[in-house]
């Protein structure tokens, strides 16, 4: 795809910077340091730009974008190059090109993918040319358990957000539950882990169901469902699908009659528009909420209406603050992103409070500890946002991937 | 039992879009012997045009009116310049040629509007539900129902009551003899190619609020249309009618029912159909 | 001559490109396998596949599994994938060679089909629409095909040993026998030939070629997916054989090339490199049926007379 540049400065007035840096010091290691790093550090983002999910590497990309605005288009003192690769939600594509971001244009750290199968792609090939790669954005309950060195999840697990919303539902008065969830990893992940947390706490699961990705309409699914008539349904959709499901389980009048949870995509800032009113009241758990109250939130809120009419939903927050993780990483190792495993160690070492809140690294699995967030959509004046109505702090990995 | 029928629904204006897409899939075969894989490249341009349509009048109707236009005169121009020049040669050549140009069509599609997944409207006369036996059924849905079935009945009386629908029976049968007979049969063939492109593009907009329209969604609707003419037997409107709401009611309770195992059964119907009466539940042997 | 030099460059090919470079080549090297796979269908019997991806993507998988479930040496990996993409072949081949034209062309598109919604469906066995991922590619002699310059010699192997057996069984009596049966069946028939045997062995052999592609692709990738299964797979290997020229084999091998170095590059500068491949495709349809490398070869012919 397109090679942006935000900020490329000729390669010899970077030279020019850095020989005046170095007179200015006396400090021999920082000389060595500054000899070794010259040149724009450059980002690989691997995300998936099209397709039914594409809106999730937009907003993404806009989030990265906003934190680099914000810095002056620089990171740990040095100017950034951001290379924007789309993986069309394909495996094979999202592997070519990565060989492309890692072996031709040679970035320093790769940011992405979306989609928890091109990340399963990814491993074996990122194990061997140890770049450093952190995950925004696929949810793999099991990617984390690889504990790749050189490689970090600066966003959620599907675990640690599926798990506390069983626990969470079967505390406040749900007794049974359909489970319907996209047919692929991250569908099963949720599915599996939502109703682990919910039948521990007492709960029913009445059927569990999958439909297969890429489904547009789901008037047979939510036929049956009604029949079943549970206390609520927990789903799990992205994108478009997430936003005709919720649509068509008002159109089919199950609204008001099954409760509607489910995982953070379901019911996001990214799906209102799709969603309308019909989404309103629905209940979901999320790493992040638009409207938290905190000071970091509301400076990411700021920023980002230059960019765009919405309020920044999660992966515009994500992409941010992986951008964040990177800045403070490449600060610590004195702007020599060069050496990857300093750097990684360094982003190990990460503990920021972020706009969704403290995030820190599991040393172990480098899976982010971070809260977790029961969220209720709400109109408002026009406009439909999420709004917490309970914590769970400082989530972290799945216990089984520590084993 | 009102499941039943609020299922039975579901199938059914699953299987009436597929009508709608698959009667002119089985006609062009008919006349032409050639299998049109740009079919749903002409469904998935009706519904972006369509898209457009609405963001300019604000009117969901006359997306469906004009919308197949400007496909009918895409289809038409496809037929004049470039597969008109195939029909003496292998018909292979002409599937392929198709084939080439869906890769076209989805490039067009993607430079024109964007590779984003968008979301048609209903008519906001038929946005409400509609409350009986017990349950919610969206009246959009219902009046597909009618409209699909208007379609078919009207085109039923095209085909068997009118001249035009003679000379098409008599080019399905057999083109050499329609043309000793002194009919136009090139004028023929461009018109049905034509009139079942625009009955594709047609599709993508009455398909646009509940399938979305987005890049991709040709072949999303290509296979099960395939799936319907090698089922009720290429050529026969009857075939595309029957084929149709058996797919669109055998998809809808497989996934309520058997959802592991609904795919792979219609694929195995359209091996052993293929191979037990190769032209199909209605198709005629000469084909 | 114009062979040799070309294999001259293949050799000193990783040497010149860089990693990157390398591994292109060896993505296309490996997709060369299966258009030419293709090609001995389509180009040499007659029969268009819309299937082909089918016995690819078993051979993917039956590498994956192999090393996975049963703990297998990937070399012998490819022994049994090429193996399982021939039995898939004969099996589906049984019922597909009894049509011809159209038919055919549905027939195999709906074994494609079934074989995909199996592989999406089958999670505990094939990793569902993930796919199975993390496999370690083999060592021969102590190099490790991790290696990109090592694997890419692999497939070069690979490459040309199909090539040179495809060519073999082309100009045997076999093959003379198939092109027979594309020119005229009915002839064929009457001359004592039992067509719907022939047109099988070709669909097998046909199948386990690309079987062996298929292997290739999983070792290169470490991963296998669905993806290697679906329409859109077979697809872009009927786009590969027409775009380089149907029934020239190496023609089909270029296409592969011309094709991947297209979506690299031409993907970079516009996005509307679809629609470039979709307009030469359609011109090769509708003018060059002897593909690009049918036209560079007149084209050279006609420099070398002058």
């Amino acid at each position: 795809m397109s090679k942006t540049k935000i900020f490329a400065p000729s390669r010899r007035a970077v030279l020019q910077g850095t020989a005046a840096a170095t007179a200015l010091s006396f400090d021999a290691t920082l000389a060595r340091v500054f000899a070794q790093t010259s040149g724009p550090i450059k980002i690989g983002v691997l995300n998936t730009f099209t397709k039914s999910v594409g809106l999730f590497g937009e907003t993404t990309w806009r989030g990265i974008e906003t934190y680099l605005e914000e810095h002056g288009n620089k990171i740990g003192g040095r100017s950034v190059e951001l290379i924007k690769e789309d993986d069309e939600f394909n495996p094979q594509v999202g592997l070519q090109k990565l060989r492309k971001l890692v072996e031709s244009d040679k970035v320093h750290v790769v940011l992405g993918p979306l989609g928890s199968h091109i990340a399963t792609a990814m491993i074996g090939y990122m194990k061997q040319s140890g770049t450093p790669w952190i995950v925004t954005g696929a949810g793999s309950t099991a990617l984390t358990k690889e504990r790749m060195p050189n490689m970090y999840r600066a966003t959620l697990s599907n675990w640690q957000v599926a798990n506390p919303m069983g626990t969470w539902e079967a505390k406040n008065g749900i007794k049974d539950v359909v489970v319907i969830a996209s047919d692929f990893l991250a569908g099963h992940d949720v599915a599996e882990a939502f109703a682990e947390a919910f039948e521990k706490n007492g709960g029913k699961i009445a059927k569990q169901v999958f439909p297969p990705v890429g489904t547009n309409d789901f008037s047979a699914y939510i036929t049956d469902l009604r029949s079943i008539n549970p206390g609520a349904v927990y789903g799990f959709f992205a994108g478009s699908e997430a936003g005709r499901f919720v649509k068509q389980f008002q159109q089919f009048g199950l609204k008001g009659k099954v409760k509607l949870t489910g995982f953070q995509s379901m019911l996001d800032s990214d799906t209102f528009p799709l969603q309308g009113s019909s989404a309103v009241g629905g209940l979901s758990s999320s790493i992040y909420c638009e409207t938290l109250d905190t000071p970091e939130n509301k400076n990411l809120i700021a920023r980002y209406a230059s960019k765009s009419k919405d309020l920044p939903g999660i992966f515009t927050e994500s992409g941010y603050t992986v951008m964040r993780i990177i800045d403070d990483a490449v600060k610590s190792v004195g702007g020599n992103i060069e050496n990857a495993a300093d750097f990684c160690k360094a982003i190990g070492k990460t503990n920021i409070v972020a706009p969704r809140g403290p995030v820190r690294f599991d040393p172990d699995t480098h899976q982010a500890i971070q809260n977790v967030y029961i969220r209720e959509v709400h109109e408002e004046g026009g406009k439909f946002v999420n709004k917490v109505i309970d914590v769970v702090k400082e989530v972290g990995d799945y216990p089984g991937n520590k084993a | 039992m009102d499941l039943f029928v609020s299922q039975l629904l579901n199938g059914l204006v699953y299987g009436l879009l597929l009508f709608l897409l698959a009667s002119g899939l089985s006609l062009i075969f008919g006349l032409m012997g050639v299998v049109n894989l740009a079919h749903g490249s002409f469904f998935m341009l009706g519904a972006f045009i369509g898209l457009s349509v609405v963001s300019y009048t604000g009117s969901f109707w006359w997306a469906l009116v004009l919308a197949p236009i400007p496909v009918a005169i895409a289809a038409a121009a496809i037929e004049i310049l470039l597969l008109r020049h195939l029909y003496k040669r292998d018909k292979v050549d002409m599937v392929l040629l198709t084939f080439g140009l869906s890769f076209v069509f989805t490039d067009l599609v993607e430079w024109g509007w964007g590779k984003d997944t968008f979301s048609l409207s209903e008519p906001a006369s038929l946005e409400e539900s509609l409350e009986f036996l017990g349950g919610y059924f969206p009246q959009y849905r219902l009046a597909i129902v009618v409209f699909g079935l208007a379609v078919a009945l009207l085109l039923w009386l095209l085909i068997e009551k009118t001249r035009i629908g003679a000379m098409v029976r008599a080019g399905i049968d057999d083109t050499r003899t329609a043309m000793g007979i002194g009919l136009n049969v090139p004028l023929l063939l461009t018109t049905t190619f034509a009139s079942g492109a625009a009955l594709a593009g047609m599709a993508g907009v009455v398909a646009g609020p509940i399938l979305g329209v987005y890049s991709g969604v040709d072949v999303e609707v290509l296979i099960p249309a395939f799936i319907v003419i090698v089922i009720g037997g290429m050529g026969s409107l009857k075939g595309a009618f029957v084929g149709s709401l058996l797919i669109g009611i055998a998809d809808t309770f497989g996934k309520a029912y058997m959802p592991e195992a609904s795919m792979f059964l219609i694929y195995a119907a359209m091996i052993v159909i293929l191979l037990a009466r190769p032209h199909g539940l209605f198709g005629q042997a000469a084909s | 001559m114009g062979e040799f030099v070309f294999f001259l460059l293949a050799l000193a090919w990783p040497f010149l490109a860089g990693s990157y470079g390398t591994g292109l080549i060896t993505e296309a090297l490996i997709f060369a396998i299966a258009a030419m796979s293709l090609d001995l269908l389509m180009g040499y019997s007659g029969l268009v596949s819309f299937g082909h991806a089918a016995f690819f993507g078993v051979g993917a998988y039956a590498l994956a599994l192999s090393g996975m479930k049963l703990g297998l040496n990937p070399w012998l990996g490819i022994l049994v994938a090429v193996m399982t993409s021939a039995l898939a072949a004969l099996i589906i081949g049984y019922f597909c060679v009894r049509v011809s034209g159209v038919a055919f062309i549905m027939l195999t598109l709906a074994f494609a089909q079934l074989l995909y919604s199996a592989a999406v469906k089958w999670r505990g066995i094939t990793g569902g629409s993930d796919g199975i991922g993390g496999f370690d590619r083999p060592q021969i002699a102590g190099l490790s095909l991790n290696d990109p310059i090592y694997m890419y010699f692999a497939c070069l192997l690979g490459f040309v040993l199909s090539l040179w057996l495809l060519r073999r069984i082309i100009n045997s009596q076999f093959g003379h026998a198939l092109v027979g049966l594309r020119e005229n069946e009915t002839r064929m028939r009457a001359l004592g030939f039992s067509t719907d045997r022939l047109k099988l062995c070709a669909f097998v052999l046909s199948g386990a070629f690309a079987g062996f592609a298929g292997a290739l692709y999983a070792i290169y990738n470490s991963f296998i997916s669905p993806d290697a299964l679906s329409f859109a797979q077979s697809g872009m290997f009927l786009l590969m054989v027409v775009l380089g020229g149907v029934g020239s084999l190496l023609g089909p091998a270029i296409g592969a090339a011309i094709f991947l170095l297209m979506k690299q590059f031409v993907s970079s500068h516009t996005e509307h490199w679809l629609a470039i491949v979709g307009i030469i495709f359609v011109c090769c349809v509708m003018f060059f049926r002897s593909g690009v490398y049918g036209f560079l070869k007149q084209w050279l012919e006609r420099g070398a007379r002058t």
